[in-house]
């Protein structure tokens, strides 16, 4: 596109107009000036970034969204495109009362109790002089880096039912039955733990950049050290709390893996298991049911959104004096020191060592029950055996690496050009970009993965090539569920990239992609590296979508968990959780050690 | 030394042309209308305050800016024109610029940054090579030529960024501000070596500064710009010794600007004396003027000497190394007077002549600060 968007003269060279001709220089004038203006226009590179970052957005983004909602209206679904009708609402509401009630319990609680934990730990990282701050504000940004259904594994191993083997060492040491897992008040317990990292990833860096001053001041002035947490530390973060709270519940809303392996056992159904059910289980399909209640959980998560929006209205309110570094002064914690430390132990212990140690251990029994010596003796290598010798596995961790590698480097790129334009292209049309790409942090994951299903499910290209059931429509899905993320991690580097780089390649003779190529991406690599790393965990751990959209051969490394544990092989997707789980932290390692990489969202 | 061919002969001494720019950022009015060229081999400045559009101007002729009216022409060629519709974009001009950020490429060694223009000349890369060698030795750098930006000081990043600059051989060299994140003593050494890179490689400077002692010592030409005009145009000397206007003798660093009154002819009363004067413009006897008085017009007054004279108490004297700058209150005003020898102790009263060609004076209605 070098040297696009403009009219040129002929080089001057041999047999150049003769020496007496006026001094004025040749130059060809565009012809049809209009035309030209408007060519030059659309041919420019800030123009044609835009149109195609737009058209992506669009394909990606909008257009599934649209067919989800029409679709829904539509007699049979999205897939038939009948006549117009209410009936998959009338569907969906009358079969799933205790549903929705379901819903909003999981979703509520799951939102609640890792508030509470998270802004507790933020706290005592951020704010206190409790030994080993370090330590917990690692290993708890770590739990990100464990897949959900690895941990959803490992506490099936250790509580679910009457066989967990925890609740079979309770019973019989106590006279308690021990706590079943496969219950309400068990998916909210494992869902929680483990949204702990993303509630404390918002709410620590907020802690960190308020000034202990505003605290000192409050202490000064006579607020006792509680009331200074829950008054000052509290409500200068509470535009962090709501924000946390907000995703916590998009993400209960829309997300599969414990509703999946939890709820079914105890028959408590949430919409994201009846979308799964209504596409993946039952026969016929019921592709107008699982479109309303699709639009049902998009609704929802749109009145959430604007309440929230509402109630930031007036964030300038807490625009905030950033100190200078909150670690300079902690509050003293007295004799409490100890018994938060011991505090930190335990939930490290309550997330970390016991679920890891329960993987290891099921992993090596050839089933899970009663661990007692006799069962104890038979364990051995032979899961792993086995394991190594299926083919789909084989398959699905090469479909999971590829689909992650690849759609990570596309999403952090596609990231990094969207906060190009809206930095360097300031306007509605960047922001409109912008706001599109973002748009996705706000709808559950089960709503993107059917709207996409929909939108491309009758879709070919020319030679009949169809992306659905195909590693494509997963890819798109992935890339997706990353981009507003991908977007935020982008948005700060290129900021800090001086546009005086790219002006310096301009004028020493490279054209615009020239210097994307050679100049603005080389540049942003480090943070393009550092964002590729969290988008593979993410796409590595992530369950809801592929499982929504795999077909055979095109299993990824979840959706082939999920079907042993279908299958009732637990000990075999407990090998494969120990693998992910320490990939996981080889991860983690590499990215706060060799890149040194801050984790944030 | 590959120059484009040239069409014709009065061109051929025009590096550049720029014809009645006009830039407006919405309401706000960057330029209006400045129109100036430079001779191939020619050294100029424009010079001004921070907002006068000075920067503009060069952004405009790189081609980062689109000017909202006028024209340029680079070498003979038009390379922006609002009326014909032509619009060269940055990469097809044959200039170079030197940034004040010295915008050095983070992510390339010395060697890469400096090579990188040569690859979009059509350069063949057996010569690249030797061509960096000989930017990075005009610059003196030619021994980091491995290292990396990061490892680099200041200073040794500005080199790198004029190496960069010069080593195509543009047709036109820019140079934003290159010495102002410099401190003092590497400010004078780089202008120093930029001026003789001027000389010895015969490049078409345009430069761009804030401060006045830069442009003095390095220009063939300046411009004063101020409000998105140029204010006055000509040699160094011109500009120092004949300002036309008091915004131009405040800029190039009078720093007395005091309040007097025309006599008859061309002297003017003021510090409680007269004093022979050059008037910017006729003005009529009686009329108020305010008179810009060069720092170094000032001396002793030789006794029996028919020079009119003022009288003076010293306030403050200082030596500055070369010379001695005093202050001294004459008739209740405060002037600076700056010479080779120190003209009194504190408190000394002293009699002072002031060379006629020091004083200016320019018609009141001009605001005296």
């Amino acid at each position: 596109m070098t040297g696009t968007g403009t009219v040129t003269e002929p080089e001057p060279g041999p047999g150049a107009p003769p020496a007496d001709q006026p001094p004025e220089p040749e130059a060809v004038p565009a012809s049809g000036t209009l035309w030209a203006a408007a060519r030059q226009r659309v041919l420019s590179f800030p123009f044609g970034l835009r149109v195609v970052l737009s058209i992506t957005v669009f394909t990606l983004v909008v257009l599934p969204f649209y067919r989800l909602v029409v679709g829904s209206f539509q007699e049979g679904g999205p897939p038939e495109q009948g006549p117009l009708t209410l009936q998959n609402y009338r569907d969906t509401f009358d079969k799933s009362s205790d549903i929705i009630g379901n819903t909003l319990e999981f979703a509520i609680g799951q939102t609640v109790v890792p508030l509470v934990i998270g802004v507790l730990l933020a706290w005592v990282v951020t704010r206190t002089d409790v030994p080993w701050r370090g330590v917990w504000e690692f290993s708890t940004i770590g739990l990100y880096f464990i897949p959900l259904l690895a941990a959803g594994t490992a506490w099936s191993i250790l509580l679910g039912g009457r066989n967990g083997m925890l609740n079979e060492i309770i019973r019989a040491v106590t006279p308690w039955d021990g706590f079943d897992v496969y219950s309400m008040p068990g998916m909210i317990f494992v869902q929680s733990l483990y949204l702990v990292p993303l509630v404390f990833l918002v709410v620590a860096a907020s802690m960190r950049n308020v000034s202990p001053d505003y605290e000192h001041a409050a202490r000064i002035n006579g607020a006792s050290p509680l009331s200074v947490f829950f008054k000052i530390t509290l409500g200068v973060s509470r535009p962090a709390l709501l924000s946390a709270a907000v995703l916590c519940f998009i993400i209960g809303l829309g997300s599969m893996e414990i509703p999946l392996l939890f709820g079914f056992p105890a028959k408590e159904h949430v919409f994201t298991t009846d979308i799964f059910h209504a596409l993946r289980v039952r026969m016929p399909r019921e592709h107008g049911r699982a479109s309303a209640t699709g639009v049902v959980l998009l609704a929802a998560s749109m009145v959430v959104l604007i309440a929230y929006l509402r109630s930031i209205r007036h964030s300038e309110r807490y625009v905030t004096v950033s100190g200078k570094g909150s670690q300079e002064s902690p509050t003293r914690l007295g004799r409490w020191r100890w018994v938060v430390f011991a505090a930190c132990c335990g939930f490290f212990f309550l997330t970390m060592v016991l679920p890891f140690i329960a993987v290891v251990v099921g992993s090596l029994l050839p089933y899970i029950g009663r661990p007692d010596t006799e069962l104890l003796a038979q364990s051995s290598l032979e899961n792993y055996r086995q394991l190594s010798d299926n083919p789909i596995l084989w398959r699905s961790l090469k479909n999971s690496l590829t689909l992650s590698l690849g759609s990570g480097l596309f999403v952090m790129v596609f990231g990094a050009l969207v906060a190009y334009c809206v930095v360097r292209f300031k306007g509605r049309w960047s922001r409109t970009i912008d706001y599109g790409a973002s748009l996705p942090l706000m709808v559950p994951g089960v709503v993107m993965a059917t709207s996409l299903l929909y939108t491309y499910i009758t879709f070919s290209l020319p030679g009949g090539f169809s992306i659905y059931g195909t590693l494509w429509i997963m890819a798109m899905a992935y890339v997706v569920y990353f981009l507003p993320v991908a977007v935020r991690q982008m948005t700060g580097p290129v900021v800090q990239l001086s546009a005086d780089l790219e002006h310096a390649s301009r004028i020493s003779g490279a054209g615009n992609l020239a210097t994307m190529g050679r100049i603005v991406l080389p540049i942003l690599r480090p943070a393009l590296l550092g964002g590729l790393i969290l988008a593979f965990i993410t796409y590595m751990r992530e369950f809801t979508l592929s499982v929504l959209l795999f077909r055979s051969g095109t299993e990824v490394i979840t959706t082939v968990m999920y079907s042993f544990y279908n299958n009732g092989r637990l000990p075999f997707v407990a090998a494969i959780s120990v693998g992910l789980w320490v990939a996981g932290m080889l991860l983690m390692v590499i990215l706060r050690f060799v890149l040194k990489a801050r984790i944030s969202f | 030394m590959v120059r484009p061919e040239v069409t014709s002969p009065l061109e051929d001494q025009l590096a550049l042309r720029a014809d009645d720019l006009h830039k407006k950022f919405g309401a706000v009015t960057a330029l209006a209308g400045v129109s100036f060229s430079i001779r191939t081999g020619e050294f100029v400045t424009l010079l001004g305050p921070s907002g006068c559009g000075k920067s503009t101007i060069l952004r405009i002729l790189a081609g980062i800016e689109t000017p909202t009216r006028g024209a340029v022409a680079i070498g003979g060629k038009v390379v922006n024109d609002t009326e014909r519709r032509i619009l060269v974009q940055p990469e097809r001009r044959d200039l170079s610029m030197v940034f004040q950020s010295y915008a050095v490429w983070p992510h390339m060694s010395v060697a890469a940054n400096v090579a990188f223009p040569l690859r979009y000349r059509k350069v063949p890369r057996s010569e690249r090579r030797g061509r960096v060698t000989e930017a990075l030795r005009a610059v003196r750098m030619e021994e980091y030529v491995d290292r990396y930006p990061h490892q680099l000081s200041g200073g040794q990043q500005q080199r790198v960024a004029v190496a960069r600059s010069i080593v195509g051989h543009p047709a036109l060299l820019l140079l934003d501000e290159p010495l102002s994140n410099l401190d003092a003593r590497l400010r004078e050494d780089m202008r120093v070596e930029l001026k003789r890179l001027h000389l010895e490689l015969g490049l078409t400077m345009l430069y761009v500064t804030h401060d006045q002692s830069e442009a003095l010592a390095m220009s063939d030409r300046i411009l004063v710009m101020d409000h998105g005009l140029v204010l006055q145009e000509g040699t160094p000397e011109e500009v120092y010794r004949s300002p036309e206007s008091l915004t131009v003798a405040r800029f190039l660093g009078v720093k007395n600007i005091v309040a007097g009154t025309v006599a008859s002819g061309s002297v003017v009363a003021a510090l409680g004396g007269s004093l022979p004067a050059t008037l910017a413009e006729p003005m009529e006897p009686g009329a108020d003027a305010a008179v810009a008085i060069r720092p170094d017009g000032f001396s002793l007054a030789e006794e029996g000497s028919s020079r009119p004279s003022i009288s003076g108490e010293i306030r403050l004297a200082q030596f500055l190394g070369g010379a001695y700058e005093h202050e001294i209150d004459a008739g209740g005003t405060m002037v600076i007077a700056q010479s080779p020898q120190r003209l009194g102790d504190r408190g000394d009263t002293v009699d002072l002549s002031i060379d006629p060609e020091a004083v200016i004076a320019f018609p009141a209605d001009e605001s005296v600060t």
